[in-house]
């Protein structure tokens, strides 16, 4: 096994090695060719390519120095005979490709024999060359053409980059448009984008002519008009603007105070309406969304909590009843004052209803959960209780089930090996018992949340749970890994090879099972969570 | 048996293709001594070159050769004496190994009398092995170096001719056919007899040369020429005069010229029959009062009509011809400021927008009057503000304002009317200045650039 996956890795290695190898040998056969008809640039091109994949090979590295050289010589030629016809630009690009091959070389440790006359011939033709080219690009800037003096001289700032004044008409030609551009949005009343084609500038060259005064003058009057929007309580547009010039600068004038202003005096005002209109709860949270965002804002912090106390829901949940179960019932009660407030509802405040009107509990559990509208008036009146919270279990189960057993026929595998070598079986018949147990709960509550106020039903929902736990296992009092299923045919028990590995397992399985009483913890668990959500989701404001 | 397969495919896929072949060359084991070494013999120039049989874009047997040529020429060394052409008008370091590395380009010539002695073929190359008999190489030279100076010379009687004839483009030509007779030969001391006694002849032909080129004169009609900004010379195209030290008229001479506010802008003209060179002034786009045209002879021009040799060009590179400026004064508009600021229906007491008008002009070189009459243009500002809104001690105000540019006949040449613009601060009195701080920004950054586009260029 572990020679196999030696094998494995050393195949994937091989291919990957192979791989390389074969497109190395590849990429000098075809620079050979190249080679062969004389084209020495491809030739030298490609073999530069073998080099850096094998650069240990040296005969590689003999095929790129010769062709190479043989390369390095035809634009030494190219450069002379350029020069000699007056052709200053084809003299500097010539050069230039043979600079960029020495020193490509070079780096890979392959040095080429350079003709002196090569770098005379070009020291020459550049002073022409970039003097023709320099006024050419200042000609462009003199006619506003940006675009193309900035190629000029960025030709020349590639060949030389001290050339006479380059460096500042490349920066003319790169900025001026943007500066233009800022000024024609500035005159359309577009300010941020006047101020951000500034800021490109400022964040390359902080002097060009007077960007710093035009960015503080355009935010200046995205400011202003933000603050204009303000005053006229234009809060969405006014928010839009200073939120653009806070973006920028956050400590523009007092343009954090404005904005936080703009974003949260709609909100405060909205706020307002809905205490009175006793929409506490939404109140409150519009307040909440105000500190959130702005900290302090006004007196946002008093009114939230006015609002809070306002938007309290004291909730009385009646004793529910199950019948001859009260320790069942009180251990629901119990979970579901725990499920509400453990939600840690602002709002909730959970009673027990036979705690404050043990009369009115005791009425709700006879009557069945018929409502007596002045007693529910009056648990308002004096407890300030909302709502009730009844509870009624139309159904509720509880089933302990019985062992069912089942004797069942069965072969005990002897295996005995011979001084002969040979192997004897023996199987026996024997006797072994399966057994099944199932425990089983169901339950089932109608709950509604009575308003004492108006008696109406706010809330109403049925939720039921269904919980069991079943048991299968096997016994046998013999050599229980040698014991075999039998099957039946006419009228004679035969050994059954294929049941072996069931049975196995349903003699190794447990005879342990949940309890009803921890099924019934389960089945509470679940109804009371729901329930608690139902109640704590629900909004007396909507 | 899958453990041997898998061994198999990995053995050939590492080493089946990992060897490459032999791309250097091992052909030198029979090659002739002269290719394993370089001959000596002190009465020899020894030049061996080889070249790949590869086909380049050149026949390989031509390649080996110039290689050898090439080397051969590489042992002559060339001296630049102290009396030639070359020292005496101290051309630089770089040039002098320009001139060596040119005149051994012409192998041919400058080798003259070389002989073939062996060639050698190997599979991928091909060697060919040159000589020339020192001896034979001073004698070919000293006979060459007579025929050039003699037919120099002969140049040379032609251009002065042209010279005296008054026919300087023609006297310049023959010149540099003169100079480019003995090009070869500048490095030395380059004596000839005039009348009995010896001159140092290459100075003789390139000081001759210089004093014909720097005789050439551009004369302009006046001694300088005014110009309104934003417009052209009344009088337009100058016409110059191209003219020889005893101010005959030279007709065909390119002249290249340049405004000193668009260096990069060239205009090219030629003069005529009558030696009259017509040169057309654009638009005086400038802020700057005291300006120029600079002309000169496009000497390059006639060099590289005159000759395609290098060697020679470069030379005459160093051969300057005058430049002739013509001074432009830049008129200049006076402008008279009018400005009426009313901030919520009173006269503001200090003026905000006045400082930033004056500067941006006084910046850009204009005059201010003080009275309208004496101005060429008159700038006239008028803005008035109104209360808006207010709230939480926020005020704001309201802008309107109107910028008028009018000449002295009170013709309207620029116009603005501002109602986009409001002020805000802490009272409505502070907005109407804030406002006029805004109405100041605007006009630097959008209306004075606009009035000055319309007006001026």
């Amino acid at each position: 096994m572990r020679l196999r996956v030696l094998l494995f890795w050393f195949l994937i290695i091989g291919i990957g090695f192979g791989w390389i190898s074969c497109g190395t040998k590849k990429t000098v056969k075809q620079a050979e060719k190249y080679e062969a008809v004389g084209m020495f640039k491809e030739a030298s091109e490609l073999y530069y390519q073998a080099h850096v994949k094998k650069p240990q090979k040296v005969d590689i590295t003999i095929a790129l120095k010769r062709s190479g050289q043989i390369y390095l010589e035809e634009l030494s030629q190219n450069v002379a005979t350029s020069y000699r016809q007056g052709n200053y630009k084809e003299t500097v690009y010539q050069y230039l490709a043979a600079r960029n091959l020495i020193t490509r070389l070079k780096q890979s440790g392959v040095d080429l024999k350079t003709d002196e006359s090569m770098e005379r011939h070009f020291v020459d033709a550049k002073e022409f060359y970039l003097a023709e080219r320099y006024k050419v690009g200042q000609n462009y800037i003199y006619e506003a053409n940006y675009k193309e003096a900035k190629e000029v001289f960025k030709e020349i700032y590639n060949i030389d980059p001290d050339y006479k004044d380059t460096r500042n008409f490349l920066d003319q030609a790169t900025f001026e448009p943007v500066y233009i551009e800022g000024s024609r949005l500035f005159a359309e009343g577009d300010y941020i984008g006047a101020y951000d084609n500034w800021e490109y500038i400022n964040q390359s060259v902080s002097t060009y002519k007077d960007v710093g005064d035009r960015m503080v003058q355009a935010l200046n009057e995205r400011y202003k008009e933000g603050s204009l929007l303000l005053i006229d309580e234009v809060f969405e547009d006014a928010a839009q603007a200073l939120g653009e010039v806070h973006r920028r600068n956050p400590s523009f004038e007092n343009v954090k105070l404005l904005y936080t202003e703009a974003r949260n005096e709609p909100i405060y005002r909205q706020a307002a309406v809905l205490m009175e209109e006793e929409k506490c709860r939404t109140a409150y949270f519009a307040y909440e969304q105000i500190i959130a965002d702005a900290g302090k804002y006004k007196d946002a912090d008093v009114l939230l909590k006015e609002a809070l106390e306002c938007a309290q829901y004291p909730i009385a949940i009646q004793t529910p009843v199950i019948r001859k179960n009260s320790s069942q019932a009180r251990e629901f009660q119990a979970m579901l004052n725990n499920k509400l407030i453990n939600l840690k509802s602002p709002f909730l405040k959970i009673y027990d209803l036979s705690a404050i009107n043990s009369r009115l509990d005791g009425a709700m559990k006879s009557s069945a959960g018929r409502i007596d509208a002045k007693a529910l008036k009056r648990l308002y009146e004096t407890n300030n209780i909302k709502a009730i919270l009844y509870c009624e279990f139309t159904e509720f189960e509880a089933r302990t089930g019985k062992e069912v057993k089942d004797e069942k026929t069965g072969f005990e595998r002897q295996v005995t090996k011979l001084k002969t070598g040979e192997t004897s079986i023996y199987d026996r018949q024997v006797k072994y018992t399966e057994i099944s147990r199932e425990n089983d709960v169901v339950v089932t509550v109608n709950f509604k949340l009575i308003s004492t106020t108006t008696g109406e039903i706010l809330l109403s929902d049925r939720v039921d749970r269904r919980e069991n736990d079943r048991a299968e296992y096997a016994h046998y009092s013999g050599a229980k890994d040698k014991l075999y299923p039998a099957s039946y045919s006419n009228g004679t028990y035969s050994l059954k090879e294929s049941g072996y590995r069931s049975l196995q397992r349903l003699l190794r399985q447990s005879s342990e099972i949940e309890p009803t009483n921890k099924l019934m913890k389960s089945a509470f668990s679940g109804i009371t969570g729901e329930l608690a959500n139902d109640v704590n989701n629900f909004d007396p404001e909507k | 048996m899958k453990n041997i397969l898998y061994l198999l495919i990995s053995v050939i896929i590492v080493f089946g293709c990992s060897s490459t072949k032999n791309t250097g060359n091992g052909y030198l084991a029979n090659a002739p001594d002269w290719v394993k070494q370089s001959p000596t013999n002190p009465g020899y120039y020894y030049g061996v070159g080889s070249a790949t049989k590869a086909n380049t874009n050149m026949d390989f047997h031509e390649k080996a050769r110039q290689n050898a040529l090439s080397e051969l020429a590489g042992n002559i060394s060339v001296n630049i004496s102290a009396s030639s052409v070359l020292s005496q008008y101290e051309y630089d370091d770089n040039y002098s190994e320009y001139f060596k590395d040119n005149i051994k380009l012409s192998s041919d010539e400058y080798l003259e009398g070389y002989e073939l002695v062996d060639s050698w073929d190997s599979e991928e190359q091909y060697w060919v092995y040159y000589r020339l008999s020192k001896e034979k190489y001073k004698a070919v030279k000293a006979q060459r170096k007579n025929d050039a100076i003699s037919k120099s010379m002969g140049n040379l009687e032609q251009a002065i001719e042209f010279k005296d004839a008054g026919k300087v483009k023609e006297s310049i030509r023959f010149n540099i056919k003169a100079l480019e007779d003995v090009k070869d030969f500048l490095a030395e001391d380059l004596k000839v007899e005039v009348d009995g006694a010896q001159q140092a002849y290459g100075s003789e032909l390139l000081s001759g040369l210089t004093d014909v080129v720097q005789d050439i004169r551009i004369v302009y009609p006046e001694e300088s020429i005014a110009v309104r900004r934003g417009k052209s010379p009344d009088v337009n195209p100058i016409v110059a005069k191209v003219v020889d030290a005893s101010g005959r008229k030279l007709s065909g001479f390119k002249i290249n010229s340049f405004l000193s506010w668009n260096p990069g802008g060239s205009i090219v003209s030629e003069s005529d029959s009558k030696g009259e060179a017509r040169i057309e002034i654009g638009i005086a786009d400038t802020k700057r009062n005291e300006e120029f045209l600079e002309s000169s002879i496009d000497l390059d021009k006639l060099i590289r009509e005159s000759t395609s040799d290098p060697v020679v060009r470069k030379l005459l590179q160093n051969i300057t011809t005058p430049d002739y400026v013509l001074p432009i004064n830049v008129v200049t508009p006076s402008f008279f400021i009018e400005i009426n600021e009313n901030n919520l229906g009173n006269p503001l007491e200090k003026s905000i927008l006045f400082p930033e008008i004056v500067d941006l002009l006084l910046k850009d070189g204009f005059t201010l009057v003080d009275r309208a009459d004496h101005a060429d243009l008159v700038l006239k500002v008028t803005a008035i503000t109104k209360t808006n809104t207010q709230r939480n001690g926020m005020y704001s105000t309201t802008m309107t304002a109107k910028v008028v540019v009018t000449d002295t006949f009170g013709q309207q040449l620029y116009e603005k009317t501002i109602d986009d613009l409001s002020g805000l601060s802490d009272s409505f009195e502070a907005a109407g200045l804030d406002a006029y701080e805004a109405l100041g920004n605007r006009y630097q950054i959008i209306i004075y650039p606009e009035m000055y586009k319309k007006l001026f260029k």
